[in-house]
Protein backbone atom coordinates (compact mmCIF):
# COMPACT_ATOMS: atom_id res chain seq x y z
CA UNK A 1 0.00 0.00 0.00
CA UNK A 2 1.37 3.55 -1.41
CA UNK A 3 -1.28 5.39 0.66
CA UNK A 4 -0.50 5.56 4.63
CA UNK A 5 -2.62 4.61 6.81
CA UNK A 6 -3.50 7.37 8.49
CA UNK A 7 -5.18 8.77 5.36
CA UNK A 8 -7.36 5.68 5.20
CA UNK A 9 -8.05 6.70 9.06
CA UNK A 10 -9.47 9.88 8.35
CA UNK A 11 -11.74 8.76 5.29
CA UNK A 12 -15.22 8.22 6.10
CA UNK A 13 -16.24 5.45 4.28
CA UNK A 14 -13.43 3.27 5.67
CA UNK A 15 -15.40 2.95 8.58
CA UNK A 16 -18.60 1.11 6.78
CA UNK A 17 -18.31 -2.26 5.92
CA UNK A 18 -18.18 -2.25 1.88
CA UNK A 19 -20.58 -4.10 0.14
CA UNK A 20 -18.25 -4.61 -2.76
CA UNK A 21 -16.57 -8.40 -2.58
CA UNK A 22 -13.27 -6.97 -3.86
CA UNK A 23 -13.52 -3.37 -1.81
CA UNK A 24 -14.36 -5.02 1.42
CA UNK A 25 -11.79 -7.76 1.54
CA UNK A 26 -9.06 -5.06 0.78
CA UNK A 27 -10.70 -2.88 3.79
CA UNK A 28 -10.59 -5.73 6.01
CA UNK A 29 -6.97 -6.51 5.28
CA UNK A 30 -6.35 -2.65 5.57
CA UNK A 31 -7.86 -3.10 9.14
CA UNK A 32 -6.45 -5.75 9.77
CA UNK A 33 -2.67 -4.49 9.11
CA UNK A 34 -4.13 -1.47 11.21
CA UNK A 35 -4.99 -3.29 14.68
CA UNK A 36 -1.77 -5.36 13.93
CA UNK A 37 0.67 -2.47 14.63
CA UNK A 38 -1.54 -0.98 17.05
CA UNK A 39 -1.40 -4.82 19.23
CA UNK A 40 2.27 -4.45 18.20
CA UNK A 41 3.16 -1.10 19.51
CA UNK A 42 1.13 -1.26 22.94
CA UNK A 43 1.81 -4.84 23.45
CA UNK A 44 -1.72 -5.87 23.05
CA UNK A 45 -1.52 -9.72 23.63
CA UNK A 46 -4.75 -10.95 24.06
CA UNK A 47 -8.00 -8.47 23.57
CA UNK A 48 -11.26 -7.98 22.79
CA UNK A 49 -12.66 -5.07 20.66
CA UNK A 50 -12.68 -2.85 23.53
CA UNK A 51 -9.24 -2.94 23.67
CA UNK A 52 -9.28 -1.13 19.97
CA UNK A 53 -11.61 1.09 21.20
CA UNK A 54 -9.67 4.36 20.36
CA UNK A 55 -8.16 3.08 16.92
CA UNK A 56 -12.00 1.77 15.52
CA UNK A 57 -13.45 5.15 16.10
CA UNK A 58 -12.44 8.40 14.69
CA UNK A 59 -14.58 11.74 16.55
CA UNK A 60 -13.55 14.08 13.60
CA UNK A 61 -14.86 12.65 11.03
CA UNK A 62 -17.51 11.35 13.54
CA UNK A 63 -17.50 7.50 12.60
CA UNK A 64 -16.99 4.38 14.34
CA UNK A 65 -16.39 0.83 13.19
CA UNK A 66 -20.32 -1.19 14.17
CA UNK A 67 -20.75 -4.39 16.32
CA UNK A 68 -21.22 -5.86 13.00
CA UNK A 69 -17.83 -4.90 11.21
CA UNK A 70 -15.89 -5.53 13.96
CA UNK A 71 -17.25 -8.95 14.25
CA UNK A 72 -16.99 -9.38 9.99
CA UNK A 73 -13.06 -8.20 10.99
CA UNK A 74 -12.33 -10.63 13.85
CA UNK A 75 -13.90 -13.36 11.23
CA UNK A 76 -11.34 -12.43 9.08
CA UNK A 77 -8.58 -11.92 11.34
CA UNK A 78 -9.38 -15.71 12.32
CA UNK A 79 -9.23 -16.91 8.87
CA UNK A 80 -5.87 -15.26 8.29
CA UNK A 81 -4.18 -16.54 11.17
CA UNK A 82 -3.74 -13.09 12.77
CA UNK A 83 -5.61 -14.01 15.53
CA UNK A 84 -6.67 -16.99 17.65
CA UNK A 85 -9.88 -17.45 19.90
CA UNK A 86 -8.92 -17.46 23.63
CA UNK A 87 -12.70 -17.57 25.42
CA UNK A 88 -14.40 -14.27 24.65
CA UNK A 89 -11.13 -12.70 23.76
CA UNK A 90 -8.66 -13.12 20.82
CA UNK A 91 -4.84 -13.55 20.77
CA UNK A 92 -3.31 -11.51 18.74
CA UNK A 93 -0.51 -12.18 16.36
CA UNK A 94 1.38 -9.50 14.74
CA UNK A 95 3.82 -12.32 14.35
CA UNK A 96 3.04 -15.72 13.64
CA UNK A 97 3.75 -17.84 16.10
CA UNK A 98 6.21 -19.80 13.68
CA UNK A 99 8.30 -16.85 13.68
CA UNK A 100 7.73 -15.85 17.33
CA UNK A 101 9.14 -19.79 18.15
CA UNK A 102 12.39 -18.91 15.98
CA UNK A 103 13.02 -16.14 18.32
CA UNK A 104 12.81 -18.26 21.06
CA UNK A 105 14.66 -20.98 19.73
CA UNK A 106 17.08 -18.79 19.13
CA UNK A 107 17.68 -17.42 22.11
CA UNK A 108 17.49 -21.06 23.58
CA UNK A 109 20.57 -21.76 21.40
CA UNK A 110 22.27 -18.48 22.48
CA UNK A 111 21.60 -18.95 25.72
CA UNK A 112 22.81 -22.19 26.11
CA UNK A 113 19.02 -24.15 26.80
CA UNK A 114 19.10 -26.48 24.28
CA UNK A 115 19.28 -29.88 26.30
CA UNK A 116 17.76 -28.39 29.26
CA UNK A 117 14.73 -27.83 30.87
CA UNK A 118 12.57 -24.13 31.16
CA UNK A 119 9.42 -23.49 32.83
CA UNK A 120 6.85 -21.47 30.45
CA UNK A 121 6.74 -18.85 33.65
CA UNK A 122 10.24 -18.03 33.36
CA UNK A 123 10.67 -17.31 29.88
CA UNK A 124 7.58 -14.71 30.03
CA UNK A 125 9.15 -13.28 33.19
CA UNK A 126 12.48 -14.71 34.18
CA UNK A 127 15.55 -12.83 35.04
CA UNK A 128 17.15 -14.57 32.05
CA UNK A 129 14.75 -13.31 29.22
CA UNK A 130 14.27 -9.39 30.13
CA UNK A 131 16.05 -8.28 27.22
CA UNK A 132 14.39 -10.50 24.46
CA UNK A 133 11.29 -9.36 22.67
CA UNK A 134 8.99 -12.37 24.03
CA UNK A 135 9.31 -11.10 27.52
CA UNK A 136 6.23 -10.06 29.31
CA UNK A 137 3.95 -12.42 27.66
CA UNK A 138 1.06 -14.02 28.72
CA UNK A 139 1.79 -17.81 29.53
CA UNK A 140 -1.03 -18.92 27.68
CA UNK A 141 0.24 -17.22 24.34
CA UNK A 142 3.81 -18.39 24.87
CA UNK A 143 2.27 -22.09 25.16
CA UNK A 144 0.46 -21.36 21.14
CA UNK A 145 4.53 -20.36 20.19
CA UNK A 146 5.70 -23.00 22.21
CA UNK A 147 3.21 -25.30 20.30
CA UNK A 148 4.65 -24.45 17.03
CA UNK A 149 8.17 -25.21 18.22
CA UNK A 150 7.21 -28.64 19.31
CA UNK A 151 5.65 -29.41 15.61
CA UNK A 152 9.14 -28.60 14.18
CA UNK A 153 10.50 -31.43 17.60
CA UNK A 154 12.67 -28.37 18.68
CA UNK A 155 10.71 -28.58 22.02
CA UNK A 156 8.78 -30.24 23.80
CA UNK A 157 5.90 -29.00 26.23
CA UNK A 158 5.37 -31.04 29.11
CA UNK A 159 2.90 -30.71 32.69
CA UNK A 160 4.22 -30.55 35.82
CA UNK A 161 2.37 -30.07 38.66
CA UNK A 162 0.11 -26.90 37.83
CA UNK A 163 2.93 -26.18 35.82
CA UNK A 164 4.28 -25.82 31.97
CA UNK A 165 7.60 -26.90 31.02
CA UNK A 166 9.16 -26.99 28.00
CA UNK A 167 12.71 -28.53 26.73
CA UNK A 168 14.58 -27.33 23.92
CA UNK A 169 15.87 -29.54 21.64
CA UNK B 1 -7.27 -24.03 26.72
CA UNK B 2 -8.08 -27.11 26.88
CA UNK B 3 -6.85 -27.75 23.41
CA UNK B 4 -3.66 -26.30 24.62
CA UNK B 5 -2.70 -27.75 27.11
CA UNK B 6 -3.40 -31.29 25.53
CA UNK B 7 -1.46 -33.92 24.97
CA UNK B 8 2.63 -33.50 25.63
CA UNK B 9 3.95 -35.76 22.66
CA UNK B 10 3.87 -34.60 19.29
CA UNK B 11 2.09 -36.90 16.58
CA UNK B 12 2.36 -40.13 18.93
CA UNK B 13 6.13 -39.66 18.63
CA UNK B 14 7.84 -40.85 21.91
CA UNK B 15 8.41 -38.16 24.47
CA UNK B 16 12.27 -36.85 24.65
CA UNK B 17 11.28 -35.43 28.40
CA UNK B 18 12.66 -37.95 31.09
CA UNK B 19 12.19 -38.25 35.30
CA UNK B 20 15.35 -35.68 35.74
CA UNK B 21 13.61 -32.90 33.21
CA UNK B 22 10.74 -33.01 35.27
CA UNK B 23 12.29 -33.20 38.80
CA UNK B 24 14.00 -29.54 37.14
CA UNK B 25 10.96 -28.15 35.94
CA UNK B 26 9.34 -29.32 39.47
CA UNK B 27 11.85 -27.10 41.31
CA UNK B 28 11.70 -24.34 38.71
CA UNK B 29 7.94 -24.04 39.00
CA UNK B 30 8.29 -23.89 42.65
CA UNK B 31 11.27 -21.29 42.10
CA UNK B 32 8.44 -19.31 39.99
CA UNK B 33 5.72 -19.50 42.83
CA UNK B 34 8.28 -17.73 45.16
CA UNK B 35 8.75 -14.92 42.73
CA UNK B 36 5.32 -14.69 42.41
CA UNK B 37 5.00 -14.17 46.27
CA UNK B 38 7.90 -11.93 46.39
CA UNK B 39 6.37 -9.83 43.53
CA UNK B 40 2.94 -9.93 45.50
CA UNK B 41 4.98 -9.18 48.86
CA UNK B 42 6.38 -5.95 47.39
CA UNK B 43 3.37 -4.74 46.45
CA UNK B 44 2.07 -5.39 49.45
CA UNK B 45 4.88 -3.35 51.28
CA UNK B 46 4.64 -0.45 48.65
CA UNK B 47 0.94 -0.41 49.59
CA UNK B 48 1.65 -0.46 53.64
CA UNK B 49 4.67 2.77 53.03
CA UNK B 50 1.83 4.74 51.43
CA UNK B 51 -0.29 4.30 54.23
CA UNK B 52 1.63 4.93 56.82
CA UNK B 53 2.71 8.25 55.02
CA UNK B 54 -1.43 9.20 54.67
CA UNK B 55 -1.76 7.99 58.03
CA UNK B 56 0.96 10.34 59.19
CA UNK B 57 -0.65 13.12 56.74
CA UNK B 58 -3.74 12.62 58.40
CA UNK B 59 -2.53 12.84 62.15
CA UNK B 60 -3.87 9.48 62.66
CA UNK B 61 -1.48 8.04 65.00
CA UNK B 62 -2.48 4.68 65.97
CA UNK B 63 -3.26 3.19 62.31
CA UNK B 64 0.11 4.63 61.19
CA UNK B 65 1.68 2.51 64.00
CA UNK B 66 -0.09 -0.11 62.53
CA UNK B 67 0.54 0.40 59.03
CA UNK B 68 4.26 0.21 59.51
CA UNK B 69 3.71 -2.62 61.94
CA UNK B 70 2.36 -4.61 59.23
CA UNK B 71 5.02 -3.29 57.03
CA UNK B 72 8.05 -4.41 59.21
CA UNK B 73 6.41 -7.76 59.44
CA UNK B 74 5.99 -8.46 55.75
CA UNK B 75 9.81 -6.62 54.97
CA UNK B 76 10.57 -9.63 57.35
CA UNK B 77 8.95 -11.50 55.35
CA UNK B 78 10.33 -10.61 52.25
CA UNK B 79 14.10 -10.87 53.19
CA UNK B 80 13.22 -15.13 54.27
CA UNK B 81 11.65 -15.37 50.40
CA UNK B 82 15.06 -13.73 49.33
CA UNK B 83 17.08 -16.18 51.23
CA UNK B 84 14.66 -19.17 50.10
CA UNK B 85 14.79 -18.35 46.34
CA UNK B 86 18.77 -17.93 46.74
CA UNK B 87 18.81 -21.74 48.21
CA UNK B 88 16.50 -23.01 45.54
CA UNK B 89 18.28 -21.50 42.85
CA UNK B 90 21.85 -22.48 43.75
CA UNK B 91 20.34 -26.28 44.40
CA UNK B 92 19.12 -25.93 40.52
CA UNK B 93 22.43 -24.90 39.59
CA UNK B 94 24.28 -27.51 41.57
CA UNK B 95 21.68 -30.05 39.45
CA UNK B 96 22.06 -29.08 36.00
CA UNK B 97 25.94 -29.09 36.42
CA UNK B 98 25.51 -32.46 37.94
CA UNK B 99 24.02 -33.25 34.76
CA UNK B 100 26.37 -32.17 32.96
CA UNK B 101 29.13 -34.26 34.81
CA UNK B 102 27.40 -37.27 34.64
CA UNK B 103 26.93 -36.96 31.05
CA UNK B 104 30.68 -36.26 30.65
CA UNK B 105 31.13 -39.52 32.58
CA UNK B 106 28.45 -41.72 30.21
CA UNK B 107 30.74 -40.25 27.01
CA UNK B 108 34.08 -41.16 28.75
CA UNK B 109 32.87 -44.67 29.47
CA UNK B 110 31.25 -45.26 26.12
CA UNK B 111 34.55 -44.09 24.94
CA UNK B 112 36.36 -46.44 26.81
CA UNK B 113 34.46 -49.35 25.65
CA UNK B 114 34.39 -48.73 22.37
CA UNK B 115 38.58 -48.36 22.89
CA UNK B 116 38.88 -51.51 24.16
CA UNK B 117 36.57 -53.31 22.43
CA UNK B 118 38.72 -52.73 19.17
CA UNK B 119 41.55 -53.82 21.10
CA UNK B 120 39.95 -57.16 21.63
CA UNK B 121 39.62 -57.76 17.74
CA UNK B 122 43.12 -56.85 17.69
CA UNK B 123 45.13 -59.30 19.25
CA UNK B 124 48.86 -58.96 18.68
CA UNK B 125 49.43 -62.95 17.40
CA UNK B 126 47.52 -61.77 14.66
CA UNK B 127 49.02 -58.22 13.80
CA UNK B 128 52.08 -60.45 14.36
CA UNK B 129 50.90 -63.06 11.72
CA UNK B 130 49.68 -60.31 9.21
CA UNK B 131 53.29 -58.77 9.48
CA UNK B 132 54.36 -61.93 8.24
CA UNK B 133 52.27 -62.98 5.92
CA UNK B 134 52.77 -59.33 4.54
CA UNK B 135 56.54 -59.71 4.69
CA UNK B 136 56.14 -62.87 2.60
CA UNK B 137 53.99 -61.39 0.19
CA UNK B 138 55.57 -58.26 -0.78
CA UNK B 139 58.96 -61.19 -1.28
CA UNK B 140 56.90 -62.89 -3.13
CA UNK B 141 55.66 -59.74 -5.49
CA UNK B 142 59.79 -58.88 -5.75
CA UNK B 143 60.60 -61.96 -6.87
CA UNK B 144 57.79 -61.93 -9.94
CA UNK B 145 58.87 -58.37 -10.55
CA UNK B 146 62.42 -60.06 -10.82
CA UNK B 147 61.87 -62.36 -13.47
CA UNK B 148 59.95 -60.28 -15.48
CA UNK B 149 62.22 -58.01 -15.67
CA UNK B 150 64.86 -60.11 -16.37
CA UNK B 151 62.82 -61.43 -19.40
CA UNK B 152 62.32 -57.97 -20.63
CA UNK B 153 65.93 -57.25 -20.78
CA UNK B 154 66.36 -60.15 -23.31
CA UNK B 155 64.33 -58.33 -25.01
CA UNK B 156 65.50 -55.01 -24.78
CA UNK B 157 69.16 -56.86 -26.03
CA UNK B 158 68.12 -57.92 -29.51
CA UNK B 159 66.80 -54.70 -29.92
CA UNK B 160 70.10 -53.05 -28.37
CA UNK B 161 71.70 -55.23 -30.77
CA UNK B 162 70.23 -54.46 -34.33
CA UNK B 163 70.55 -50.52 -33.13
CA UNK B 164 74.22 -50.75 -32.73
CA UNK B 165 74.77 -52.50 -36.23
CA UNK B 166 73.05 -49.77 -37.62
CA UNK B 167 74.77 -47.16 -36.22
CA UNK B 168 78.07 -49.24 -36.78
CA UNK B 169 77.26 -49.69 -40.57
CA UNK B 170 76.62 -45.80 -40.34
CA UNK B 171 80.08 -45.07 -38.60
CA UNK B 172 81.66 -46.97 -41.58
CA UNK B 173 80.74 -44.59 -44.37
CA UNK B 174 82.25 -41.17 -42.47
CA UNK B 175 85.62 -39.80 -43.22
CA UNK B 176 88.33 -40.40 -40.58
CA UNK B 177 88.97 -36.88 -38.45
CA UNK B 178 92.15 -35.97 -37.08
CA UNK B 179 92.21 -36.56 -33.45
CA UNK B 180 91.95 -33.79 -31.09
CA UNK B 181 95.21 -32.70 -29.15
CA UNK B 182 95.52 -34.77 -25.87
CA UNK B 183 98.44 -32.28 -24.46
CA UNK B 184 97.78 -30.10 -21.38
CA UNK B 185 98.00 -26.24 -22.16
CA UNK B 186 100.18 -24.29 -20.50
CA UNK B 187 98.40 -22.29 -17.60
CA UNK B 188 101.39 -19.77 -17.30
CA UNK B 189 101.19 -18.93 -21.20
CA UNK B 190 97.65 -17.79 -20.17
CA UNK B 191 98.57 -15.60 -17.29
CA UNK B 192 101.43 -14.28 -18.38
CA UNK B 193 100.70 -11.40 -20.52
CA UNK B 194 97.54 -10.16 -18.40
CA UNK B 195 99.96 -10.05 -15.19
CA UNK B 196 102.41 -7.50 -17.11
CA UNK B 197 99.48 -5.66 -18.49
CA UNK B 198 98.70 -4.81 -15.08
CA UNK B 199 102.36 -4.01 -14.26
CA UNK B 200 102.11 -1.46 -16.94
CA UNK B 201 98.62 0.44 -15.80
CA UNK B 202 99.99 0.44 -12.40
CA UNK B 203 103.50 2.15 -13.72
CA UNK B 204 101.11 4.25 -15.39
CA UNK B 205 99.24 5.02 -12.57
CA UNK B 206 102.14 5.98 -10.53
CA UNK B 207 103.43 8.49 -13.85
CA UNK B 208 99.96 9.95 -13.45
CA UNK B 209 100.57 10.79 -10.06
CA UNK B 210 103.94 11.68 -10.15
Amino acid sequence: MDVPVERFLAWPPFYTLQPNLDTRSQQLYLWTQILLEYSQKNRIYIATSHDFHDIMRNNEVSRSLSEEFKNVLFDYMLKQKNAIREGEAYMIFWKKPEAWGEQVYRWAVDSGRVGSVETVEGLVSGDETTREEFYGMPVNYMMVILRSLEKSRKAELFQVGEGMAVKFF
Amino acid sequence: MGCLLGGSQNEGQPSRVNKDDKAIAELKITRDKVKTYQRKLETNIEHCKQAVKQCIKKKNKDRALLALRKQKFLDKNLETTRGELLTLEVLINDIENAQIQKNIYDSLKKGNEFLQNINQQLTLDDVEKLMEETFEAVEYQQKVSEALSQQGLKQDDKDLLKELERLDSLEALEVDLPNAPTNKLQQMDIEGPEKEERKVSSKRQQVLLA
